[in-house]
């Protein structure tokens, strides 16, 4: 159960990764690619633009990255957080185990020892029955004081 | 430990078969030797792990109890499991038959 849980957990990784890369590098370049074309057209509004963008368009590029690698940060984050839980659940388990082990191997030893006292209450019974038959033969039968 | 004389033996073959009996009869799961070696040790039967292996082979060879046995190739362990009682264990738990190598 666990080992399908952790695989799910890495497919998902790998999947939502495999978007996040390819998106923030397809905007980066779909960016440049299409500013580079309009530097090469029409280099007085090239300059305009970049000029029009100012900082926040260098900034926004270095959003994307960082975003990018914040979600990618996140995503194994959220992994780990994941396997330490199924960690925790494994041991749980195998205390519960161990638990019943003991407890089986309690009741097989109280049912043992029950039957052990059987045994020897029969034995006492029997010896106690004999003696008293001795000792009406012997004629010392006690008057039970 | 010094050997088992034989006296210890045929309670000890004794002992085994109760307890095996008391967990047929409670239909509890098949013990193993190492978990039947710790009920024997927590019921203060003085013995070792191979003394008791060698009780059970001595049972399984009287055709008084059945197992399944595994030897570990890397370190030569034998290890039992899925210990019964056979039918002919059991009628002499139940005091149907008696058997000299055997005392309860």
């Amino acid at each position: 159960m666990t080992e399908i849980s952790t695989a799910v957990g890495e497919a998902m990784g790998k999947w939502i990764r495999g978007l996040i890369y390819p998106g923030v590098a397809g905007a980066i370049i779909a960016i440049l690619l299409t500013y580079m074309q309009l530097l090469k057209t029409n280099p007085t509004a090239g300059t305009d633009l970049l000029k029009g963008w100012g900082p926040g368009f260098v900034l926004g590029l270095l959003a994307l990255v960082v975003v990018g690698v914040f979600l990618d940060k996140m995503v194994d984050a959220q992994r780990a957080g994941v396997e330490a839980q199924q960690k925790v659940a494994v041991a749980l388990t195998q205390l519960a185990e161990r638990d019943d082990r003991d407890r089986d191997r309690m009741v097989t030893e109280t049912q043992y020892m029950a039957q052990r006292m059987d045994q020897t209450h029969a034995l006492v019974t029997s010896v106690s029955a004999q003696l008293s038959r001795i000792e009406m033969k012997l004629g010392t039968k006690s008057t039970g004081d | 430990m010094a050997p088992l004389d034989a006296q210890q033996n045929k309670r000890l073959r004794g002992a085994i078969l109760e307890i095996l009996n008391t967990r047929h009869q409670a239909q509890q799961s098949r013990l193993d030797h190492v978990a039947l070696w710790h009920v024997m040790l927590d019921l203060r039967f003085d013995l070792g792990e191979n003394d008791l292996l060698t009780l059970l082979q001595d049972l399984y060879d009287r055709r008084l109890i059945a197992y399944e046995e595994s030897r570990d190739r890397r370190t030569n362990r034998v290890s039992v499991f899925k210990l019964q009682l056979t039918p002919a264990g059991r009628d002499l738990c139940e005091g149907t038959s008696t058997n000299p190598a055997v005392k309860f």
